[in-house]
C-alpha cells in the first residue's frame, strides 16, 4: 500500500516536472520562431469614410467564484480608460469584382461596384489611451500591462462587434464612394453615369 | 499496524489538502479572466476620405525595455549576488537582476497608398483620347496600426504603467516603419497601385501611360 502511494507521488511529481519543461520549449519556441516574418499584401481599397469612435473601457470584478469573493472583501480593484478608435470603409476592388458596360458612341457607362466593406483592422491605437480612474484595495495588487492590454483588447472586440456602426459606416461609405468614381468617369469623358453596388462575387 | 494508519490518514489529510490548494489555484485562474462592461461605442468625428491604400505591410516586433529596481531591492540583490558570485565560475551571469524586464511582441500593419486629390490632379493625371495619362505620386503609409489585440505582453517582471507601455508601442511601429523602408515597400506599393488603376481603367475601356505627363505634348484634362 505504502509503495503505491510512493509510486502515485513520485508519478505525481514526474508530471508536474514534464509540465514545466514543456512550458519552457514552447517559450523558447516562440522567440525563435517570432522575428523576421514579413509580408506584404497587395490590395486596391478605395477609402471612402472614416469614423472616430470614443469608447471608455470599464473593468469588472469577478464575482462568481469562490477565491474571487473572498479577494474583493480585502478591497475591490477598478480600471477606467478612454479610447480611440478608428473604422475605415469603402469600396474594395482588390479581387476585381467589378464590371462596367460601355457605350463610347452615346459617351455612356454603367459601372456595378461590389458594397462597400468596413477595411480591416480598424485602428485603436494605445497611445490615445487615456487612463481615467485606477483604484485597488490596499490589500490588493496593481493591475499588470497584461490585465490593462487584456480589458483594452475586449473594448476592441466591442467595437469590432458593433453592427450598427457598421451598418451606418457601409451606408455612408457607398453615398460618398458614388460621387468619388462619378467625378472620376466625368474626367475621363462620360456624359451619362450610372454607377450602381451590387453583389458581385 | 497503528502506524501504518496514522500514515494512512495523514497522506489522506495531505491529499484532501492538496486538492483544496488546487481547487483554490484553479478558482484564481479564473479571476484572472479580464472582463470588462459593456459601454457604448460613440462616434466622435465622421470624415470623409478620398484615398486608395495598394499594399498592406505586416511586421512582427519584440520590444524589450528594462528599468533599474528601486535601490533597496538593487542593494539586496547585490549583496545575495555578490554572495552567489563567490561559488560560482561563470560570474558574469547574476542570480538576481538588479532590473525590471518588460518585453512585448507587437504585430504592426502598415496601410500604404495614395490620398486621391494628389493622384487626380492635373500635374499628375491627363487624358487624351483613350488613354490616360498618369504620374503617379510616390506611395505613402496611410495608417500605423497596432490594436490592443495585436499585442502580447510576453514577460512582465516588476510593476510597469500604461505610458511605459507607449514607449513600446512607439517604438515598435517606429521600427516597423523603418523596416518597411528598408523593404523597399514604397516601391511595392506603387506597383501595386499601378496594377489595380491600369485594371481599374481597363474596365472602362482606357488605357494607362504611367509616364511623366510633363513630357507628354497632347494631354489635356477634359
Amino acid at each position: 500500500m505504502l509503495k503505491k502511494i510512493l509510486y502515485v507521488t513520485m508519478l505525481g511529481l514526474l508530471l508536474t516536472s514534464c509540465g514545466q519543461n514543456s512550458t519552457k520549449n514552447t517559450e523558447k519556441d516562440l522567440q525563435a520562431d517570432l522575428f523576421e516574418k514579413m509580408r506584404s499584401q497587395d490590395v486596391a481599397e478605395f477609402g471612402a469614410v472614416e469614423y472616430t469612435i470614443t469608447k471608455l473601457v470599464q473593468s469588472r470584478d469577478d464575482e462568481k467564484t469562490l477565491w474571487a469573493r473572498i479577494k474583493n472583501t480585502f478591497g475591490t480593484r477598478k480600471v477606467l480608460m478612454r479610447c480611440k478608435a478608428t473604422m475605415k470603409a469603402g469600396i474594395d476592388l482588390g479581387v476585381g469584382n467589378y464590371r462596367a458596360e460601355v457605350d463610347n458612341e452615346k459617351k455612356s457607362i454603367i459601372l456595378s461596384l461590389p458594397h462597400a466593406t468596413v477595411f480591416s483592422p480598424i485602428d485603436m491605437d494605445i497611445n490615445d489611451v487615456e487612463m481615467l480612474v485606477e483604484n485597488k484595495g490596499v490589500l490588493r495588487d496593481d493591475f499588470t500591462l497584461e490585465e490593462l492590454v487584456g480589458f483594452l483588447q475586449l473594448g476592441e472586440q466591442q467595437i469590432l462587434a458593433d453592427e450598427t456602426i457598421k451598418k451606418n459606416i457601409i451606408k455612408q461609405a457607398e453615398e460618398t464612394a458614388e460621387p468619388m468614381f462619378r467625378a472620376l468617369l466625368i474626367q475621363l469623358g462620360f456624359e451619362t453615369i450610372k454607377i450602381e453596388f451590387v453583389n458581385l462575387n | 499496524m497503528k502506524f501504518y494508519i496514522k500514515l494512512i490518514l495523514t497522506l489522506i489529510i495531505i491529499a484532501v489538502i492538496g486538492v483544496g490548494v488546487l481547487y483554490f489555484i484553479s478558482q484564481r485562474k479564473a479571476l484572472d479572466v479580464p472582463s470588462v462592461v459593456q459601454t457604448t461605442n460613440a462616434i466622435d468625428e465622421i470624415k470623409k476620405l478620398n484615398e486608395l491604400s495598394t499594399l498592406y505591410y505586416y511586421d512582427e516586433k519584440l520590444i524589450t525595455i528594462q528599468k533599474q529596481k528601486s535601490s533597496t531591492t538593487q542593494a539586496a540583490a547585490s549583496i545575495v549576488n555578490s554572495i552567489t558570485d563567490f561559488f560560482k565560475s561563470d560570474k558574469s551571469e547574476k542570480t538576481i537582476s538588479t532590473t525590471n524586464d518588460l518585453s512585448v511582441i507587437c504585430k504592426v500593419t502598415l496601410r500604404l497608398g495614395y490620398k486621391l486629390e494628389e493622384v487626380f490632379d492635373s500635374t499628375h493625371f491627363a487624358v487624351s483620347n483613350d488613354t490616360v495619362y498618369l504620374k503617379l505620386p510616390e506611395a505613402q503609409i496611410l495608417d500605423t496600426i497596432l490594436n490592443p489585440t495585436d499585442c502580447t505582453i510576453f514577460a512582465e517582471k516588476g510593476n510597469w504603467n500604461l505610458d511605459e507601455l507607449k514607449t513600446v508601442i512607439s517604438k515598435a511601429k517606429m521600427e516597423a516603419v523603418i523596416d518597411a523602408k528598408n523593404n523597399d515597400i514604397y516601391k511595392k506599393a506603387g506597383e501595386s497601385g499601378k496594377k489595380a488603376l491600369e485594371k481599374l481603367f481597363s474596365t472602362v475601356g482606357y488605357k494607362v501611360d504611367f509616364e511623366d505627363i510633363k513630357n507628354i505634348e497632347r494631354p489635356s484634362l477634359q
